[in-house]
């Protein structure tokens, strides 16, 4: 057998399908259970708040809640209600869709440390209300809400956050 | 610790970005250019570890079945892993353990991404990744993480986007010479970052392909290797390790499970100091970032040290610590699954002196393959020596 | 994406989709065999070392890893006999179909293989065993595809 070898489609040949092939559209819908502690943490979020959990034994306050503590493996019951403000971990600027389309207004996802969890403990939100020039690393931010009655115990219920 | 393990063969199809070929046919040209590079037949085979990326890919669910009898697993004990972008080297890692452990005598390892049967893009497949509930409703994109990732990397040690570019400048220029490669070319700095912002600090050019493709070696124990070969290369060291998948809680800048990783696999080898005892690497580099990262996990240089390493030279195949010579995923491709085991295969013929016009400057006797994967969370690693 | 609220109010399900859209090419010996049936002839590849033949070819005997080149291929009449086959009357959701759908399990004269394709006549007409033979789609409408089979029928 000869290494080194297949044959290639080229974009051409792709596009004109000169080849034979099928093609599969998949169904695949889900219900996602949330469980427990998610399940909580979105109900806050409906409440206009972010909740974390605390660890009975390293005494972690950590967010998104669980209801395990991986480290010491132990149950972890105690909801403590954080701030809704924090600061930004790291951040991207993203010019692109998931199946890699161009954005027309680019995106600013980042990893926000919320006060009043342990240091270091983000979650995965949007910026917003700010010139992507201007966005660093270290910078405080505080979430922007819906209104209460648009509030559906989503992770969108916060808009995203910006700079304050 | 068991029998002594030797890779006696590798094969593997050249990288495309979409493949006529079926992924059986792709895992069928891989296995047996491994089997025909020892003189090997299918029957001197007992068994079959299969490394694959999610099903979405090749959209066929079950895929380690569907992919049995293109890897040669008819009839035999047959098992196929799994553990992300990792996947290519914790194959070695578990064909290590089937030939240590004396169950099986001889085993061959195949490793295979048909990647292009995804509609429209490939990389809507990853989406999954994200949590379903707290993250994906914020309409995530797979770069975002990378990207998350790289500037988290940089702010911390205060590197620059040149100095990265580096990476994809030497390792699309060492694929030039890679029979295999989907995208060689001589680039510049300047070319990188004047690429395409995708999702900014991560440009085009920063990233590898997605590709089909697919790669295979031959394993084998101490008593049976010779039969195979003159040049046997042992398996001294496997390591892998896994975080948290809750990645927004861990500080990105470092991989500290390509750390754990790596001190698995140097305790196997007796190794006591990396730097000066390995000769050549190939740690995973599907963005230009991830290479120097992965240096620093590897414990080859201090953290945030590795750029140096870079602009000084020591990376290229003639300098002290040869880094990706086959081009790595940014030049030959990034079939996930077969990426990783590409890596492991370049060590092999580098050790034995068969990697052609892309054999390092000196003579090495034992080097790394890393790979990397999940939601950034998995370090595999397999050291070689001769 | 929605999701459903019991009576507590307790969020419970998160409802989502994973968007799956597959584009399958055929493969060298795939096309070798959808180009034969788009020209209504059945290609069957043999390995020597193994003397068995399979329908649809192969690239490779799956038992001995030979390699079954173009030139292995050899046309194969169209005829065979009815190994098994079931009537379905869900579908892939699950609902109740009017008429229910024919699939069976055929083995062509001259080869080793099963081949699953759906059968045209009527139920009460159908048993195991008996000779069956592919009916094409007409030319123009055949495209290298399983399809261009619309199904088999007995031969009396
Ligand atoms: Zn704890
Ligand atoms: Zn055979």
């Amino acid at each position: 057998m000869k290494n080194f070898f297949a044959t290639p489609l080229r974009d051409e040949d792709f596009k004109k399908k000169n080849f034979c092939y099928e093609t599969w559209i998949g169904n695949c819908f889900y219900a996602w259970d949330c469980g427990k502690a998610i399940g909580r943490y979105l109900e806050g979020l409906k409440e206009g708040k972010i909740l974390g959990v605390k660890c009975p034994k390293c005494e972690r306050i950590m967010v998104p809640p669980r209801i395990f503590c991986e480290w010491c493996f132990v149950l972890v019951e105690d909801f403590v209600e954080l701030k809704d403000t924090g600061k930004i971990n790291t951040f991207s600027i993203s010019y692109i869709s998931w199946d890699m389309k161009r954005l027309e207004k680019p995106q600013i996802p980042a990893v926000i440390e919320i006060d009043g969890a342990s240091p270091g403990y983000g979650i995965l939100h949007l910026i917003s209300e700010v010139d992507p020039k201007d966005v660093k690393v270290g910078m405080r931010v505080k979430a922007v809400w819906k209104e209460e009655k648009e509030r559906e115990g989503k992770i969108t219920d916060i808009k995203y956050f910006r700079p304050y | 610790m068991g029998r002594r393990v030797a890779i006696v063969g590798a094969g593997m199809t050249k990288f495309v970005r979409r493949a006529k070929e079926t992924g059986k046919e792709l895992a069928y040209y891989a296995a047996k250019a491994a089997l025909d590079s020892c003189g090997a037949k299918l029957k001197d085979i007992d068994a079959v570890v299969l490394g694959s990326a999610p099903d979405t890919f090749d959209g066929v669910h079950m895929k380690g079945e569907y992919l049995s009898c293109g890897a040669g697993a008819f009839g035999k004990p047959y098992l196929r892993c799994y553990v992300g972008g990792g996947t290519g080297v914790f194959s070695v890692a578990v064909g290590w353990y089937y030939i240590a452990s004396g169950i099986f005598d001889t085993c061959l390892v195949v490793c295979e991404e048909k990647m292009s049967s995804y509609q429209p893009h490939p990389q809507g497949a990853f989406l999954t990744i994200f949590d379903h509930t707290t993250e994906r409703p914020l309409g995530p994109n797979l770069l975002w993480i990378f990207a998350l990732e790289m500037q988290r990397y940089m702010q911390t040690y205060g590197i620059k986007k040149e100095e990265i570019a580096l990476v994809a400048v030497k390792n699309k220029k060492n694929a030039l010479d890679h029979p295999a490669a989907q995208i060689a070319q001589e680039i510049t700095v300047e070319d990188v970052l004047k690429s395409e912002v995708l999702c900014y600090p991560v440009q085009r050019l920063d990233v590898s392909p997605v590709s089909d493709g697919a790669c295979a070696i031959v394993m084998t124990n101490e008593y049976l290797a010779r039969r195979f070969t003159d040049k046997p290369v042992w398996v001294s060291g496997v390591g892998w390790c896994l975080d948290t998948a809750y990645w927004t809680n861990r500080d990105l800048c470092y991989p500290r499970y390509v750390e754990e990783a790596a001190r698995m696999a140097y305790k196997m080898a007796g190794i006591r100091n990396p730097r000066r005892e390995i000769d050549v690497v190939e740690p995973y580099d599907p963005f230009d970032y991830k290479e120097l990262h992965h240096l620093e996990g590897l414990l080859l240089c201090d953290r945030g040290e590795a750029p140096q390493l870079l602009v000084d030279g020591k990376t290229q195949r003639d300098g002290e610590l040869p880094v990706c010579p086959s081009g790595g995923l940014l030049g030959v491709g990034n079939p996930i699954s077969a990426a990783g085991l590409m890596k492991v295969i370049e060590i092999f013929w580098q050790l034995r002196g068969e990697a052609g016009k892309r054999q390092i400057a000196k003579k090495a006797k034992r080097g790394l393959a890393q790979a990397w994967g999940d939601l950034m969370q998995v370090g595999t690693v397999v050291i070689l020596e001769v | 994406m929605e999701q459903k609220e019991n009576r507590k109010k307790e969020i419970i399900h998160f409802f989502g989709q994973l968007p799956v859209e597959s584009l399958y090419t055929a493969g060298i010996a795939g096309e070798r065999f959808l180009l034969g049936l788009k020209e209504g002839k059945f290609l069957a590849n043999y390995c020597p070392d193994c003397d068995f033949v399979f329908l649809p070819p192969k690239l490779y005997c799956e038992f001995c890893f030979r390699e079954l080149k173009e030139e292995d291929l050899k046309e194969i009449e169209n005829k065979g006999i009815l190994l098994s086959y079931t009537f379905t009357h869900i579908d892939t959701n699950g609902n109740r179909l009017e008429n229910p759908i024919i699939v069976g399990v055929i083995k062509m004269n001259g080869t080793d293989t099963g081949f699953v394709h759906k059968l045209l006549n009527k139920i009460e007409d159908i048993e195991i065993g008996m000779e069956v033979e592919a009916v094409f789609a007409p030319k123009e409408r055949r495209r290298g595809s399983i399809n261009d089979i619309v199904g088999f029928q007995r031969i009396d």
